[in-house]
């Protein structure tokens, strides 16, 4: 990190002595503490666990306030019992299941689906203006449901 | 790929040379979008290096790798790995690499992927290849717009690895670190030392009487056009249809 131009974008990040090696330098950074946090898992069941992609998304959960989930499919056993496929979000670290198929659209959620390249490709050329950006916003996003958008981008890959 | 002569690509002359660089019993490494330094790492495994430990980040095949991304970063982090790849959108003579924004950083041209765990990497793998199948002036710059990571540190930075060698579709460049810069090793066949002094934005030492990169074996280009190739058809397809290998 020390070198690197990150360390001028941070002022809240510290260059200190390493107490720990005597004559090097290392970087402190603050913990992240996120007042929300926003995850698409394949899974969650009645109780509120969550079968998630990544155990990286467990501590995203684990270090954040409220945390949203979107979910693939709600499932009627205990994934505490049966968390083959995936890693658990134990039910004390989530405050809100949503269920929301296909809700990783462009993106992929493996093995379920795969990424959407067309629509990414879309996305890549509407992104080159502003003008462009805002008629992708007005055909998917602004003022359409997420029923609409899953009905329409289903409609082209599908 | 342009084909350099009838008999090989320069990907192919590329994974030979890279493959030379891998040390048997160790632990070899390759990031996203790295097809030429998978090929040469998996050409080594199959010829000069059969007991390396082969870790793809971002694989999920365990055939490929058979210990994940994050665990990779884990070894790396404890010193244990020993090679791995990294490119750059800019790269500049004294090492340092740009992933991050060209133009102004606060209103860029181009908003970059980023580093993503490059920086940590560079610090502590022990050796780190730079490589690029674009050797062009804008990508290697006098100075990056913006240094994602840095190619030397001072002695307050405990940083026990770094750059040591840059391989692009042209030539190879030792990187001296003592010198902080880059030393011309080889021009790849038909390629002259006039063109990568050209295509490049900084300066970098020439000795005199460069030669050519080695050319592969006939031996390298059939375990590249067997195995390896086997094996970079599924982790990037598109790599083999565009001619990555030769036949």
């Amino acid at each position: 990190m020390i070198g690197a131009d990150f360390l001028g974008l941070h002022p809240e990040w510290k260059v200190i002595e390493d107490p720990y090696s005597p004559g090097e330098d290392i970087v402190l950074v603050p913990a992240t503490k996120p007042d929300f946090a926003l995850i698409h898992a394949y899974k969650a069941d009645k109780t509120g666990n969550v079968l998630a992609p990544s155990y990286d998304d467990r501590m995203v959960a684990q270090a954040s306030d409220k945390v949203i989930v979107t979910v693939e499919e709600i499932v009627d056993y205990d994934l505490a019992e049966d968390p083959r496929g995936g890693y658990v979000i134990p039910w004390p670290f989530v405050s809100t299941v949503v269920l929301s198929p296909n809700a990783s659209h462009p993106g992929a959620m493996e093995p379920a689906y795969d990424v959407d390249h067309n629509h990414l490709n879309e996305y890549i050329a509407a992104a080159k203006s502003p003008e462009s950006y805002k008629e992708y916003l007005n055909k998917y996003i602004i003022g359409h449901s997420e029923a609409e958008y899953q009905e329409m981008v289903l409609a082209v890959s599908h | 790929m342009p084909f350099t002569s009838e008999s090989f690509t320069i990907g192919e002359l590329m994974a030979a040379r890279i493959s030379r660089e891998v040390r048997d019993e160790t632990y070899v490494g390759t990031g996203a979008a790295s097809p030429v330094p998978m090929s040469g790492v998996l050409l080594a495994q199959y010829s000069t290096a059969p007991d390396m430990i082969y870790v793809a980040i971002g694989s999920d095949d365990p055939a490929l790798s058979p210990i994940s991304g994050k665990e990779t970063f884990d070894i790396a982090q404890r010193g244990k790995l020993d090679l791995f790849f990294l490119g750059g959108a800019q790269m500049d003579g004294h090492g340092n690499i740009n992933l991050t924004t060209i133009g102004d950083h606060d209103k860029p041209d181009v908003r970059l992927p980023g580093a993503a765990g490059s920086g940590m990497l560079y610090f502590m793998t022990q050796r780190i290849i730079l490589f690029r199948m674009e050797h062009t002036p804008r990508v290697f710059v006098e100075d990056v717009d913006f240094i994602t990571t840095p190619g030397t540190s001072d002695e307050r930075v405990h940083r026990p690895g770094g750059p040591t060698m840059l391989i692009t579709n042209l030539c190879v460049m030792q990187f001296l670190k003592e010198k902080k810069g880059f030393e011309l090793e080889s021009v790849h066949p038909g390629v002259t030392v006039e063109e990568v002094v050209e295509n490049t934005g900084f300066e970098f030492g020439i000795p005199s009487n460069i030669p050519e990169t080695d050319a592969p074996t006939a031996e390298q280009l059939s375990i590249l056009r067997s195995s390896v190739k086997e094996k970079i058809s599924v982790a990037y397809p598109g790599f083999v249809e565009n001619g990555g290998f030769g036949e």
